[in-house]
């Protein structure tokens, strides 16, 4: 069966989208079937799949594949009560076989409005707000058993709002990327109650479709994980103290508001009071070399490092062997995080 | 108790006051003995699975289950016909949402959207039935078939229960002939009132198998 994960925070620039790909690359290269679904509007999961693809970042240049806002349109224009996974056309990484994209739309921004009526008017008898709330839950699961998808990764923008609602309660579990500073923290702080909130509301509309014979989706993500990143390191690869201090006040948070009373269920494995399953340092200049070549940072080759450097020639010896112990450093910590949604 | 999933067609008599008040003028009791017999329609409803509640001009009926939904609209369709008999105009709605009742009381979500459809969509002598039950059973998951059954008229996006068959049509036709016969002098230059005869005219005219419809309501004439 296809689990459905997001990796999701509140707060923006946590490196959602580029931890999301490399753990889709990480999974698909370790013979996982898996779909990136991008909904975010922003559409950055989307420009980092295509830019493996040469000429993909051309306006005239079409991106192939369905888009995720064409594809729910039908149903949020109440012309079908049920999308066919089959009128979605999934597109296949160049780079990684198994690796598979939905492609993100900027016109989804308009989901905000489709899945916020939903919200509110699913409790009523109007089936078609109830088809629209269970839309998107039904659809990956068609997509995941259609195409034998082992994994669904969720790239959400960072917001509390409809879509991200939408897609965390459709989904399994959740990682939430983390960095240490004050705005974290003050994140985390609300982020265990807001999606409890949302579970509990969704448990309300959920008795309001079986009548309807309407089968409701679970709506009950576990917390599998967070992943603690871009902190600054000492040459002897410690943590600098400041970063450590906001990672402590950030460790009381998720154990007292996100996986406290009233707040998220943490998926066994997972221990609250040592919550980081991985973390990755400030991956300095690999990230906007991974992302020049829609490559996984740990999958830079030597070639692409004429980008990295000022005269254009590729990095060797002393060099190159920092990229490659930190690309491996960068490999290990994700691979915890695959571990963790397992 | 949690209010349980409950169907509910709200029936509002057609011109109920006016039929009341020409009791009262006359001194007789014409309108209370056609309510009578009309009312007589649901001694043969099954009681143990549909309920009935009449207060004045308003009868509330209940189903609980989508599997007695298709004998409800049956039901449904025959208090019409009975009411129609004594020449009496009912309009309602069906709906399905939350309900609950007791001996003292009724709270229910699936009255309160079937008066919203019943005053506000109707319009006519007809019933109408929440589009939302008809999107329900579309997809065939509740057992329940209404497309292509003959049970329901769509028109202008509005699904009204479909009330005449070849069975019932004559005697309907005389019923709603002799209705407008019996209200002509009480509709005068009511147009609201009129209508109501006038779609009903147009619709046994448009269900009619036999050829030559006799219209019975006066045709506008040259001045």
């Amino acid at each position: 069966m296809t689990k459905i994960v997001t990796l999701y925070n509140n707060k923006g620039g946590v490196s959602k989208t580029t931890t999301l790909f490399n753990l889709a690359v990480f999974l698909a290269q370790t013979n996982q079937r898996v779909l990136i679904v991008d909904c975010d509007p922003q559409c950055n999961a989307t420009e980092l799949f295509f830019a493996s693809v040469e000429d993909s970042d051309s306006p005239e240049v079409e991106l192939p594949g369905t888009s995720i806002y064409s594809a729910l349109l039908p149903r949020f224009k109440g012309q079908q009560a049920v999308i066919d996974p089959s009128s979605v056309e999934l597109v296949e990484n160049v780079l990684y076989p198994n690796l598979f994209l939905f492609k993100g739309d900027l016109e989804f921004a308009r989901a905000e409005t489709y899945f916020g009526t939903s919200w509110n008017q699913a409790i009523t008898e109007n089936i078609h707000e109830k088809n629209s709330y269970v839309v998107f839950e039904r659809l990956l699961r068609s997509l995941g058993e259609k195409h034998s998808f082992d994994y669904i990764l969720c790239d959400v923008g960072p917001s509390t709002g409809a879509i991200s609602r939408t897609v965390i309660l459709s989904c399994d579990e959740i990682v939430i990327p983390l960095v240490p500073d004050r705005f974290c923290y003050q994140a985390v702080k609300l982020l265990g109650s807001i999606i409890k909130e949302w579970i509990e509301r969704h448990k309300v509309i959920s008795d309001a479709l079986t009548p309807f014979e309407i089968k409701p989706f679970k709506g009950e993500p576990q917390l599998a994980g967070t992943v603690v990143q871009n902190f600054k390191v000492h040459s002897g690869a410690k943590a600098k103290q400041s970063y450590v201090r906001w990672q402590d006040k950030i460790t009381e948070q998720i154990q007292a508001s996100l996986t406290g009373a009233g707040a998220l269920t943490a998926k066994v494995g997972f221990v609250p009071s040592h919550p980081y399953t991985a973390s990755i340092r400030d991956v300095a200049v690999l990230a906007p070399v991974a992302q020049m070549f829609g490559r996984a940072i740990f999958d830079i080759q030597q070639e692409h490092t004429k980008e990295a450097s000022t005269d254009g020639s590729m990095y060797y010896g002393s060099v190159w062997t920092p990229w490659q112990e930190r690309m491996d450093a960068y490999k290990k910590e994700i691979a915890k995080l695959a571990k963790a949604i397992k | 108790m949690t209010p349980a999933y409950t169907y509910c067609a709200l029936i509002d008599v057609l011109g109920y006051k006016n039929r009341l008040a020409e009791d009262k003028d006359s001194g007789e009791f014409l309108f209370r003995d056609d309510l009578e017999q009309a009312l007589r329609a649901f001694d043969e409803v099954n009681s143990a699975v549909f309920s009935v509640q009449a207060i004045s001009d308003t009868i509330v009926m209940t189903c609980p289950a989508h599997t007695n939904f298709l004998e409800f609209l049956d039901v449904v369709r025959k208090v019409f016909l009975r009411f129609l008999d004594r020449g009496l105009f009912i309009r309602g709605a069906i709906a399905y949402s939350r309900h609950f009742q007791n001996n003292r009381m009724t709270y229910s979500h699936a009255v309160a959207r079937a008066y919203e459809l019943e005053s506000s969509v109707a319009i006519y002598p007809r019933i109408v039935i929440d589009e939302n039950i008809v999107q329900m059973h579309e997809s065939g998951t509740s057992g329940v078939v209404l497309k292509g059954k003959g049970l329901i008229l769509c028109q202008n996006g509005c699904y009204f229960l479909s009330v005449l068959d070849e069975s019932s049509w004559s005697a309907a036709y005389c019923s709603a002939a002799k209705a407008y016969a019996r209200d002509k002098a009480t509709i005068f230059r009511n147009e609201a009132a009129l209508s109501k005869h006038v779609w009903f005219e147009q619709y046994l005219k448009d269900t009619s198998v036999e050829p030559g419809f006799i219209p019975y309501i006066e045709r506008a004439a040259p001045y």
